[in-house]
């Protein structure tokens, strides 16, 4: 049977891209946060990782009015790069795992979670912004399972939180050898509209990354209007760590924690062990 | 949907051959779609705040700003109220305000001045 080996959280942005696009890695004021993705990538490599499980929202690119998921998961063999505006990234196509989202597709399906199917799917930086950073070569397939935070109604965190449980519970009974990690994508802090653009929350951020460690069902308290308040209201995207969280073992325990509050973004990595790994 | 049409037209953007003819002929390109003339004319002025006031998300402008060469932090500026300089000059203040916060690599400070 599959095994979950991690679970990560991790921000995505397109300055995250644009810096890496523009060869700023190494600059002064992107280096800590690359640094720290280069961490989180060699100890998410170390971990042979067979699926990457995406948890992520999409940005208005693969996704569009005329039918907005709330949930929906990527079952394709590939995955084209998204056109945001500025023409797609240079990279090839991101590899699928049909296999195991097929499953983890049933199986939700099976157990009250009615997510849509994508059989066709682009993605865009709410994947490929990270993506780059923690698995530069593409050596592993991903699984993307879309959240909607955009247009209302959206599930409520609580919501976010079983569907990640769910989520679990299906890569756990893919009837495979396989070894999975969880990623969730998404804030912290930002608020992109209004007179407070631009304004970021890092006590807030400090208390999230508390929460989601040592006593993440606690967050299934907040609204995605308590977040709004609190980090902004594009920093709601957190409900995709949460789903993350739920989808790990509930005992997994932090390897490490990143945070970098710069400009636009608290731009934050955390990453989960289970506790069979912590024994090894 | 309130700006299900603005939205439209904005998202459209994602695409090269829309890009163009919004470059080619900004007003011809809006009138493919059914906007009212105080929508063409928010998209005309680059308001950005008036645009999401309207009913665009704010991942539907961000496809105009990559059309027109207009970052982020312009928008942003703008929809503040503020200048490119003095909203910069705000992000290196509070910059300096959440560096304490910051956990990071052994070796990175994260001491920058933005």
């Amino acid at each position: 049977m599959a095994e979950i080996v991690a679970g990560l959280g991790c921000s995505h942005a397109p300055s995250i891209a644009h810096a890496y696009d523009g060869r700023k890695t190494e600059a002064p004021e992107w280096k800590p946060l690359f640094d720290a993705f280069d961490r989180a990538e060699q100890w998410l490599l170390s971990l042979k990782p067979d699926a990457l499980v995406c948890i992520y929202n999409d940005h208005v690119d693969q996704y569009w009015l005329d039918a907005w998921p709330q949930f929906a998961i990527g079952v394709g063999e590939q995955f084209d790069i998204a056109d945001e505006g500025w023409t797609p990234r240079k990279f090839p196509p991101v590899p699928g795992h049909p296999a195991l989202a097929n499953h983890i597709a049933e199986q939700l399906v099976a157990n009250g979670v009615d997510i849509a199917v994508s059989y066709r799917q682009v993605v865009d930086h709410g994947i490929l912004s990270p993506l780059p950073v923690i698995d530069a070569n593409w050596a592993v397939p991903i699984v993307p399972i879309e959240v909607n935070v955009i247009f209302d109604p959206r599930p409520s965190p609580a919501r976010c939180w079983e569907v990640g449980a769910q989520i679990g519970a299906a890569i756990r009974s893919f009837d495979r050898d396989a070894r999975v990690a969880v990623i969730g994508t998404g804030g912290l802090s930002h608020q992109l509209t209004g007179p407070n653009f631009g304004r970021i929350c890092p006590e807030w951020d400090r208390e999230f990354l508390r929460l989601i460690s040592e006593s993440p069902d606690r967050l299934r308290d907040y609204s995605l209007d308590d977040f709004a308040r609190l980090g902004g209201d594009h920093s709601v995207e957190v409900v995709q760590w949460m789903a993350m969280r739920a989808a790990i073992h509930p005992d997994s325990k932090v390897r490490f924690t990143y945070y970098y509050p710069f400009q636009l973004m608290g731009y934050a990595i955390i990453g989960f062990e289970p506790p069979a790994r912590q024994a090894a | 949907m309130k700006g299900l049409w603005l939205n439209q037209a904005l998202n459209d953007l994602r695409h090269p051959e829309c890009r163009a003819a919004f470059l080619a002929d900004r007003d011809a390109y809006l009138d493919r779609y059914p906007l009212t003339d105080a929508q063409k004319q928010l998209i005309r002025d680059g308001d950005y705040g008036g645009i999401i006031a309207a009913g665009a998300s704010v991942y539907t402008l961000t496809k105009l700003g990559a059309t027109t060469d207009v970052s982020l932090l312009e928008m942003g500026a703008q929809m503040r109220g503020q200048s490119l300089d003095e909203f910069t000059a705000f992000l290196r203040e509070q910059n300096q305000q959440a560096a304490p916060f910051a956990l990071l690599p052994d070796g990175d400070t994260g001491d920058n001045d933005g």
